[in-house]
């Protein structure tokens, strides 16, 4: 939330009869500044969108403010709540993850989980590459995702780097010793795929049960078997 | 999950608290007899308020909240009780349940995974105490899945146990962190089709 309403800056500045507003926001690692004119008549003059690319994330904040500095310097305000509210448009919402995913995900992460293992325990050097094979194939299966969340999304790609620098080792003739990292990676991806079918259903659940509500039950009298 | 409650004549009134992690829950409601329309039976009505979620600053502010207005409500007169009044929250409190397993789940993976790889070799007995707490041995029915529970869980304390004594064997090493993987992972699943029960559970009225 703090992040989102750091990464853009609204301004505005109105002389006479023409309203200025002055935008800017990061993508990614470029900084976008758009200039808008907006004259009595109702037409509006769209300037120049000025993009500036960063090597890094480091300084994008700093920048940021800089350049609102000196746009406020100009004679621009920022952007009251109720303006800004008017020019919200909704954004699309992103659609959940397919449930109809999470059978083949359950499947994968158990033929992960078993080579893991065997892994672990045989000696063969033959089941890394299929560790790889099945790895790719994971990160693939994934990768076709609508909706997955960032932080697996995130996780699956690592994986798929991992393997990479895994197979290039083993490259160099160290499949042996590189044998047990393939196996761990395979049982935490393992995990990673249960783990989101959970954390799906954990969002789905949480929610149920917090209204109002009103319960009626008929109460039934037993007999006394004393009397 | 804690309930108070306090009957004033024919009324009961109830409150819930619950507690997770930083997270406090509170639901009130007051549950009475009415006679019921064209007959002679009693019904019994609860109603309760909307929960309200309070997230306090950190686990130990919001215990401290929670006894606070425990402490209060108790001078209102209200009692502690051990029956639950509220569904929801009952609800609620499964849910809780359900992810402590499958952070069990997750402690017990990890036990496996750093027995194979030799960080830290840990003896058989200790999943095995862990395991006999978690373990889903004790559902009932017939269903292939509950079968494959008790059945998997008895073969693993078989295995574990035998795994304890010289446990630094490579082979009893080996044995030991398979089963605590398998274990686990079937925990996990566990987890997941509890959930999934969850999901499908309605909280609805009692009907007569």
């Amino acid at each position: 939330m703090k992040d989102k309403q750091e990464s853009l800056i609204q301004l505005k500045r109105e002389i006479s009869q023409t309203v200025d507003y002055w935008v800017c926001y990061r993508v990614g690692r470029t900084l976008y500044q758009v200039s808008v004119q907006e004259q009595a008549n109702g037409q509006t003059n769209e300037g120049e969108v000025t993009t500036e690319r960063f090597p890094f994330y480091f300084g994008m904040k700093q920048r940021m403010r800089q350049l609102a500095e000196e746009k406020e310097a100009l004679g621009f305000r920022p952007l009251t709540e109720a303006e800004q509210a008017a020019h919200v448009i909704d954004e699309p919402e992103e659609p959940p993850l397919d449930p109809g995913f999470f059978e083949p995900a359950i499947r994968l992460a158990w033929l992960l989980l078993g080579l893991g293992i065997l892994l672990f325990v045989l000696p063969y050097e033959r089941l890394n590459n299929f560790a790889f094979g099945l790895g790719l194939y994971v990160w693939y299966e994934t990768f076709g995702q609508v909706g997955l969340p960032k932080f697996f999304r995130r996780y699956f790609h690592g994986m798929f780097g991992a393997l990479m620098v895994l197979q290039v080792l083993s490259a160099f003739e160290l499949e042996r010793e590189v044998q047990p990292y393939y196996a761990s990676l395979s049982v935490l991806s393992a995990v990673m795929l249960v783990l989101l079918v959970v954390q799906y259903h954990l969002k789905e659940t949480d929610q149920i049960g917090q209204d109002k509500r009103v319960s009626r039950r008929k109460i039934t009298e037993y007999p006394d078997f004393d009397e | 999950m804690v309930q108070l409650l306090k009957q004033i004549d024919d009324e009961v009134y109830h409150v819930v608290y619950h507690q997770e992690g930083r997270t406090l829950f509170v639901r009130e409601g007051v549950a009475r007899k009415e006679p019921a329309l064209n007959s002679e039976d009693m019904i019994e009505i609860n109603e309760e308020t909307a929960t309200v979620r309070i997230p306090l600053k950190n686990t130990f502010a919001a215990y401290r909240q929670k006894k606070e207005w425990m402490r209060q409500k108790m001078e209102e007169g209200y009692l502690k009780a051990p029956f639950s009044q509220s569904e929801a929250m009952n609800y609620r409190a499964d849910r809780r349940n359900i992810k402590l397993r499958l952070l069990s789940a997750l402690l017990l993976m990890l036990c496996g995974l750093s027995t194979l790889t030799g960080l830290l070799p840990i003896p058989g007995y200790i999943p095995l105490v862990f395991l006999s707490f978690f373990y889903p041995i004790y559902i009932e029915g017939k269903t292939a899945r509950a079968r494959f529970y008790r059945w998997s869980g008895g073969v693993f304390f078989f295995v574990l146990a035998g795994s304890s004594k010289d446990y630094l064997e490579p082979f009893n090493l080996s044995a030991n962190g398979t089963v605590c993987l398998i274990a686990g992972f079937i925990l996990l699943l566990y987890t997941t089709q509890q959930l999934k029960e969850l999901t499908t559970k309605e909280i609805t009225p009692h009907e007569g």
